[in-house]
């Protein structure tokens, strides 16, 4: 299932879902859930939007608790980018409330964030632990320098949870950031995707970045990571480890 | 006198032979560059649409695609433009449906993704849109599903992966 951000049309989002269904190349029925995210250009416009996908995320969790029921296929795994994070928070949190998704069975294989445009206090004392109660691992790739989420924070006052805001030699902070984790559970992953951004805003790797593709794929598609790839462990003291993909050869 | 002009009127033949003969070797090496390059770039074409993993979604050879959609926007039932039936507005009842598109030929396997050119050169189509009651809907994300299956790539790539983690 595939969610995108903030002024994303209707149009745009089923191309948007055709090209990451075609580009990440897994065997599988894709879903696109599409809200109304395309509020206006401008301040307001953003707020109404966040409420907007705030409020979406009981009918989130309406179709996936359909799915869940109805189609129980083998595995779900939701990949929401920028403010589409919020409605999937928003979501497993009416799910969390849910007796059927509160047992410690595993409903929802993978939750992925891109760039998550959630507020990184929410997200630390409520929304990982809430997604991790239902899904078996949570997965956030998030880039330094990510103007659009600066731009939120400013509106927000306040911190967002895709925000790396860090070069991999920068280890104090890496270990801040990795404090959204917990030592010694592997069901929460970090991914900095920095050193491969090349996109303008350094907002939309999700959509561009082939290294973050290959990435995603092979986590999706394997339990353990193959020890074999560019990406670099970033061990905290706290025990928590913080992932930096790195160029290719 | 004579000896020398004729020896001169050699040297400079032979420089025009030179010169003719690498002219000709660079010509006949860019036929040959350019004639390789099309055949790769057909052979990578076909490639990308015989090889694809995603069979489940794929309507037939030639790059159609179906996906589902599922929205809470307020949906009009005018025949307007797409974007202005699915409106901005948020309600609480869910609509659901299926999408088909057409991918480009030109997107092939191994070339770089660069989705700006895919959106803008519309390399990307939406060719039908198609709203179904909730329990249809359901009833085809199972089908679709159930006939899920890992196909060879995708069963490479995951076997080499996995070895690579055993290692």
């Amino acid at each position: 299932m595939v969610l995108h951000g903030y002024r994303e049309q209707f149009r745009s989002a089923l191309k948007k879902t055709t090209f990451i269904a075609s580009v990440l190349d897994i065997n599988t029925p894709v879903i696109l859930f599409d809200w109304p995210g395309d509020q206006d250009t401008s301040l307001t416009g953003y707020r109404a939007a966040h409420d907007v996908a705030a409020a979406s995320g009981t009918e989130l969790a309406a179709l996936l608790t359909a799915l869940v029921r109805d189609v129980q296929p083998g595995r779900i795994s939701v990949v929401a980018n920028s403010m589409g994070a919020q409605v999937v928070v928003d979501a497993f949190s009416i799910l969390y409330e849910q007796a059927e998704f509160s047992d410690p069975e595993v409903e929802i294989m993978d939750v992925v964030l891109t760039a998550p445009d959630v507020d990184r206090d929410d997200f630390d004392a409520r929304f990982k632990e809430e997604i991790i109660a239902i899904a078996r691992r949570l997965i956030v790739y998030v880039s330094s320098n990510d103007r659009a989420l600066v731009a939120s924070r400013l509106i927000n006052r306040s911190r967002r949870a895709g925000e790396s805001s860090l070069g991999p030699e920068q280890l104090p902070e890496a270990e801040s950031i990795a404090d959204l984790m917990e030592a010694g559970s592997d069901r929460i992953t970090l991914v900095d995707v920095t050193p491969v951004n090349r996109t303008r805003n350094f907002h939309n790797f999700s959509l561009e970045v082939p290294e973050y593709y290959d990435d995603l794929f092979l986590r999706l598609t394997n339990d353990a990571y193959p020890k074999s790839r560019r990406v670099y462990p970033i061990r905290a003291s706290s025990g928590t480890v913080y992932w930096v993909l790195t160029r290719g050869r | 006198m004579a000896s020398g002009r004729v020896s001169g009127i050699v040297v400079r033949r032979k420089r025009i032979l030179i010169i003719g003969l690498v002219l000709f070797g660079l010509i006949g090496a860019s036929l040959i560059y350019i004639y390789f390059i099309q055949t790769s770039v057909a052979i990578r074409e076909a490639e990308s649409f015989l090889f694809r993993r995603p069979n489940v979604a794929r309507i037939d050879d030639e790059g159609q695609y179906r996906h589902f959609w599922v929205t809470n926007r307020a949906i009009s039932e005018d025949r307007a433009p797409l974007d202005e039936r699915f409106g901005r507005s948020r309600t609480t009842d869910l609509s659901y449906g299926i999408y088909e598109t057409s991918l480009s030929h030109s997107l092939s396997l191994g070339m770089l993704i660069n989705p700006t050119d895919w959106f803008q050169s519309e390399q990307i189509t939406v060719d039908a849109v198609e709203q179904l009651p909730g329990p249809d809907f359901l009833a085809e994300v199972r089908r679709m599903s159930m006939h899920r299956h890992v196909g060879l790539c995708s069963w490479c790539c995951t076997a080499i992966a996995s070895s690579f983690a055993a290692r």
